[in-house]
């Protein structure tokens, strides 16, 4: 028979996901789907918009990475208006890029998979988080915390806000 | 003494309220002692336990079928239910979609002329709401935190007071949209 195994919802992972794994008479893997469940409509409700409201609206993509959002929308409303960024304007903004790559590691790496490597994929799920990890290694943990607190600090010195900064 | 139970919940907004909650840095270390996480997207914990939780967040507006299914369920199995955001607490920029008929908006994203096969997974994927909600319309809720998303100070503060037997107290800046 036919069988599907549903992971539902993916959790620790940067979005909305599901995935089904369709396996075979044999119980072998036949197919995968990754489907996104997520559908908020960036593509059709920005269109006709102000240029000015792009950079904060695109910003809502993402809470995670808002920062690559602001800038690639900056980038592109200044090629619209034919304009070149001052160079010190330039590198404010890869500053914060960089900070927020930091901060997007550390989340990516302490928060989300690192429960998975440092507490084992067959750890009990209920403990397979980063509240298992402050347990089984706070040193570990603290540390991670810091390291997306300081990529945070940055973007917030440079924009007011750790999240969705101006 | 039995430590707080909280879940959070994602729907139509970016992750950026519960970077927020992240953003309480080392202080979450500390509230570990009095509370333990369920189900979130932080946790591997997929849905309320039986048993129910104290306190659910809830990040985003409610922008399909599903949402409305486990803003429910969450109401049931919830002593208290927050709203996180700006998108759960008005509908915010999801809602910006508001007007324009969903199946529309689908077909120009997802539709024959923009994907390799044209076929929409509905069998799995949820059916959208012809209008975004804010959680309020869709579930009664016991507290609102604003902002875009809500400082990490406020965060913070609502869940002490709550950890206390405390209505939290909000005012001022604490109340700022955006």
């Amino acid at each position: 028979m036919e069988k599907q195994i549903h992971i539902e919802p993916v959790t620790r992972i940067e979005g909305h996901a599901k995935i089904t794994v369709f396996l075979d008479d044999a119980g072998e893997v036949r197919d995968a789907q990754f489907h996104v469940t997520e559908l908020r409509g960036f593509e059709k409700f920005c269109e006709g918009r102000t240029l000015w409201e792009m950079p904060g609206l695109t910003a809502r993509i993402c809470g995670i990475c808002p920062v690559s959002h602001i800038l690639a929308s900056a980038k592109a409303c200044d090629a619209i208006l034919a304009v070149r960024a001052p160079e010190s304007a330039v590198l404010l903004r890869r500053l914060m890029n960089l900070g927020q790559m930091v901060q997007s590691h550390a989340l990516s790496f302490y928060y989300l998979s690192a429960p998975d490597f440092l507490l084992g994929w067959d750890a009990d799920p209920a403990i397979r988080n980063v509240v298992g990890l402050v347990a089984e290694n706070p040193e570990l943990a603290r540390k991670g915390i810091r390291l997306r607190a300081y990529g945070q600090e940055i973007i917030n010195r440079l924009g007011g806000k750790r999240v969705h900064p101006a | 003494m039995d430590k707080v139970r909280v879940a959070t919940v994602w729907f139509s907004g970016c992750a950026g309220c519960h970077m927020s909650l992240l953003d309480i840095d080392e202080t979450l270390i500390d509230l570990l002692d009095r509370i333990e996480f369920h189900n979130s997207p932080l946790t591997d914990l997929k849905t309320f336990p039986e048993d129910g939780v104290d306190v659910t967040l809830i990040e985003g507006a409610v922008g399909n079928e599903e949402h409305v299914e486990i803003a429910r369920l969450a109401r049931e199995r919830s002593k208290i239910v927050i709203a996180l955001g700006d998108c759960a607490v008005t509908g915010n920029i999801p809602a910006l979609r508001n007007g324009m008929p969903p199946d529309r908006m689908i077909e120009a994203i997802y539709g024959p002329e923009q994907t390799t096969n044209g076929a929409l997974p509905y069998d799995v994927v949820p059916h959208l709401l012809d209008r975004v909600r804010p959680l309020h319309e869709v579930i009664p809720v016991d507290y609102f935190l604003h902002g875009c998303p809500p400082p990490p100070g406020v965060i913070a503060k609502a869940i002490l007071a709550l950890l206390d037997g405390k209505a939290p107290e909000l005012v001022g800046d604490d109340l700022k949209f955006g």
